[in-house]
């Protein structure tokens, strides 16, 4: 472990990098262009990327260097956001970034790289670090792996780290299988399994929510919790990405990874030191808790659902089996619910209700936190309005759009008479602190750079949450439903609603 | 983020603390009848600007109108006029914003207090009334001269953190600002926030392990300054460099384009060779055993300092021990030229 740098300020500025180079495989694709580079330019504005530092993209595209950076200056100027492109910089920038064609399955593709490593540790000083990116299709995460190993690239005179982009397999044996196979090349403190909800700056103020004030968590527990709501709408449908949706659907594409981490976050324990290993141990404990669901069970623990056609604002809105790319007779699910109950101590028979869905009325994503009503209501006599009971208090942690904090409660109502009603007190952190937050990549990139696993997922958490949700998965394989079942710009099909209804609740309107 | 900054309903203001408070809730009260959806009361802290009178008016409401977004506060002004004849006079106001796709305005409320010279030793009187229970209490002075009176003086006590400028108000401003005890309210001085970018820079270079390494056998640190004379943020430098490595600097002046008059850095050693200089107003170079990065320093303007001070409510043990080497760096200097 090297010493501390006595330069850092942390009271003034953030951490400082390390000399890197990163390695992008499936450079030409998507995320390099909408996220990683636009990510990277913004740490080099922030003054947050060293003198020491490359970027090497790879895919499978003939390309020059002067071409890949052409491409990604275009992509700059289209996907980066609140940051001013400053010539000079990004000139200086550029310089950093070079690109080499070469398939994945030719073992010639890494000994070139081999070489190219070599050449950038002398030329831009890099001391011999390497984060290795993988963001191609999925089929190929294990064509990557094995080519770094057999080239030897995961070791070197400095340290190699591996970001694996998700999805992190198709169910849990694939899920198993990805994980042997990275640990034939990587250790495992070398392998950082991207999860960008853990990255957002909200889901981070969870944990400082929690564990930062007192007055909280003495009721964050089975006593004074109800149950808990986890919502992430989205008012888009596939949006030309029908091909890549249909081989995923929600439970897979958000249930799974994302808002598992979410609850996880929301339900682990507080970890005594806010450090890596800590803190995952934490939310590993909290997915390994989850109560397994037997087969017999899936139907009222979890509902799936499809958007069909409908019309929304004078706009036709196509159903999902309407979209490019996808099957006539799809059994995607374009919208899923799950209750998970967690069996420990804090959490027993507390339900977790969790839904994601496409062409929902808005895009939202939050936390609903439904506290217990008060045991005894001396206004009673007031008519049941006004009876705490029908309004129980309510904790919302606003994940996106309008990230904040409310809290319902019951207030008396202005002028004669004990009656009451619900009010709401709001803390906005976007729009009440109007600084700029860094974006998910931004956080994660620095993350892996500096070596702080924290905001990723480690393999025993990434297997308990497919865990968790495999008997869903494996019953839908074989029980096909009847879609679609909901109309899009509608909350979900009314089997979700029914799923909460057993237990006596209802889905809140986000 | 929204921008548009909207001045809403100010009122008169009798200068006694329970009506100024008075004026206040009518203010609420009438804002909230205005807007159909309400306002959002924002408020994080207590601050007090102190303004010679003759300072641009405008400057300072704009300032605190682009910090209350990250730091909304009761904001109190404190507008000094250089007559020694009594008066006294306040009003209430608040600054209000609608963020971009939102039906309701976010408000802050501002209090201003105008008093002459004279009248000086009846402020802290409305003041003390007029804090926010419970909240953090910051006192800016933007006119180092008026700190200096001791009607300024008795507002210290009411402050947890004091900020000051030095950079206009030079070596006098380090020197008192030294001078305060350890044990009173937390020290602040923007010139040491405008180093900020500066010190980013060399802790970039010094994150490399093997730089680190040489950091400890370096032959020669130099700063290079603006100006005729040493400023403060030399010797700011100068000590930040001391407190960590244990060596002196070099000051010397330089030429050439500067950032928070410093003109550039350099590191000489054993096999090691960096230099931290500014290209032009707004951007920097770092080189170091030839290799070339640019950095961009954006301009920094009030308001962005007094951003960073506000988020440091804590001790800030680097700035402390900063601030007692510069001073004591300052003496040294200043006996080795007489």
């Amino acid at each position: 472990m090297p010493a501390a740098n006595p330069f850092q300020d942390p009271l003034r500025f953030e951490r400082r990098v390390p000399p890197c180079a990163i390695v992008i495989f499936g450079a030409n694709g998507d995320l390099t262009k909408r996220k990683l580079i636009p990510a990277l330019y913004r740490l080099a504005y922030d003054r947050r990327i060293p003198p020491g530092f490359a970027v090497i993209g790879n895919s499978r595209t003939p390309m020059t260097d002067e071409q890949f950076r052409a491409k990604m200056r275009e992509a700059l100027n289209e996907f980066v956001d609140n940051t001013p492109i400053d010539e000079g910089l990004w000139d200086d920038f550029s310089k950093s970034l070079s690109y080499y064609a070469g398939d994945l399955n030719d073992p010639e593709c890494f000994n070139l790289l081999g070489k190219k490593l070599e050449e950038i540790e002398q030329t831009r000083k890099t001391e011999g670090n390497v984060l290795f990116y993988v963001s191609t299709q999925p089929s190929h995460y294990e064509a990557a792996i094995n080519g770094i190993g057999r080239a030897k690239l995961a070791q070197g005179s400095g340290w190699r780290r591996i970001v694996v982009e998700k999805p992190f397999g198709h169910d849990l044996a694939t899920a198993r299988s990805l994980n042997n196979k990275l640990h034939e090349v990587f250790s495992e403190p070398q392998i950082y399994r991207i999860d960008h909800y853990l990255g957002k700056e909200t889901v981070q103020n969870v944990l400082a929510f929690r564990f930062g004030n007192g007055i909280f968590e003495p009721l964050w527990n089975r006593r004074y919790i109800n149950h808990i709501q986890i919502t992430a709408a989205e008012s888009i449908g596939v949006e030309g990405r029908g091909s890549y949706y249909q081989e995923a659907g929600a439970l897979r594409d958000m249930i799974q990874n994302h808002l598992l981490q979410v609850m996880s976050t929301i339900a682990m324990e507080p970890p005594a030191v806010f450090e890596s290993d800590l803190v995952r141990d934490e939310r590993a404990k909290v997915l390994r808790s989850i109560r397994r669901i037997k087969p017999e069970e899936v139907p009222l623990f979890s509902v799936a659902g499809q958007y069909g056609p409908a019309s929304i604002g004078n706009k036709d809105v196509p159903g999902f089996r309407q979209e490019e790319g996808v099957s006539a007779d799809s059994q995607t699910d374009t919208y899923s619910a799950v209750t998970v109950f967690i069996d420990n101590w804090r959490w027993a028979d507390v339900p977790f209700y969790i839904r994601s869905g496409k062409r929902l009325p808005k895009r939202v994503t939050d936390i609903a936190i439904q506290f217990n009503a008060a045991p005894h209501s001396p206004f009673d006599r007031n008519g049941a309005d006004s009876t705490p009971g029908s309004r129980p208090n309510l904790l919302i942690l606003r994940i996106q759009p309008e990230e904040g904090i409310s809290l319902r409660f019951l207030s008396k109502d202005p002028g004669e008479g004990m009656h009451l009603r619900p009010v709401s007190m709001d803390f906005n952190y976007g729009t009440s602190f109007g600084s700029r937050s860094p974006s998910a990549y931004e956080t994660l990139l620095v993350d892996a750079m500096v070596g702080d696993a924290t905001l990723y997922t480690r393999q025993d958490m990434v297997e308990a949450s497919w865990a968790a949700v495999q008997p869903i998965l494996d019953y839908r394989e074989t029980n096909h439903v009847d879609f679609p079942n909901y109309a899009a710009g509608t909350w979900g099909p009314k089997a979700s609603e029914e799923m909460l209804a057993r237990r006596g609740h209802v889905w809140r309107t986000p | 983020m929204e921008n548009t900054i909207v001045m809403t309903t100010a009122r008169a203001a009798s200068v006694q603390p329970e009506k100024i408070l008075k004026d206040l809730g009518s203010l609420w009260a009438d804002l909230g009848k205005q807007e159909e959806n309400g306002v959002l009361r924002a408020c994080a802290m207590t601050f007090i600007v102190t303004v010679d009178e003759s300072q641009d008016a405008f400057s300072v409401g704009e300032t605190i109108a682009a910090i209350m977004h990250d730091h909304p506060s009761r904001a109190i002004v404190v507008r000094v006029s250089q007559s020694d004849e009594p008066s006294l006079d306040a009003r209430v106001l608040a600054q209000c914003w609608m963020p971009f796709g939102r039906n309701q305005q976010i408000c802050c409320e501002q209090i201003e207090i105008s008093s002459s010279l004279g009248s000086l030793r009846d402020v802290p009187g409305v003041i003390r009334g007029l804090i926010v229970p419970d909240l953090p209490v910051v006192l800016y002075c933007r006119n180092f001269q008026l700190s200096q009176t001791p009607q300024f003086q008795a507002l210290l006590p009411l402050a947890g953190k004091l900020v000051i400028d030095s950079g206009s108000a030079g070596l006098e401003a380090l020197m008192y600002l030294a001078s305060l005890p350890q044990a009173g309210c937390r020290k602040a001085d923007l010139t040491w926030s405008r180093l900020t970018r500066w010190r980013e820079c060399i802790a970039q270079i010094f994150e490399n392990p093997s730089h680190l390494q040489g950091a400890a056998a370096l032959d020669e640190i130099e700063v290079r300054y603006a100006g005729e004379t040493e400023p403060v943020a030399a010797y700011y430098l100068a000590a930040w460099f001391k407190h960590i490595l244990g060596t002196d600097v070099k000051l010397s002046r330089g030429t050439g384009p500067s950032f928070a008059a410093i003109a550039g850095v350099t590191f000489l050693g054993p096999g090691f060779e960096a230099a931290v200089e500014m290209m032009d107003e707004s951007s920097e170079e770092t080189r170091v055993n030839g290799i070339r990065q640019r950095v961009v320093f954006p301009e920094m303007r009030e308001c962005d300092l007094l951003r960073e001070e506000l988020s440091i409510m804590s001790h800030d043990p680097i700035f402390e021990a900063v601030l007692s080497l510069a001073n004591s760096i300052r003496e040294k200097t200043w006996r080795e030229k007489t």
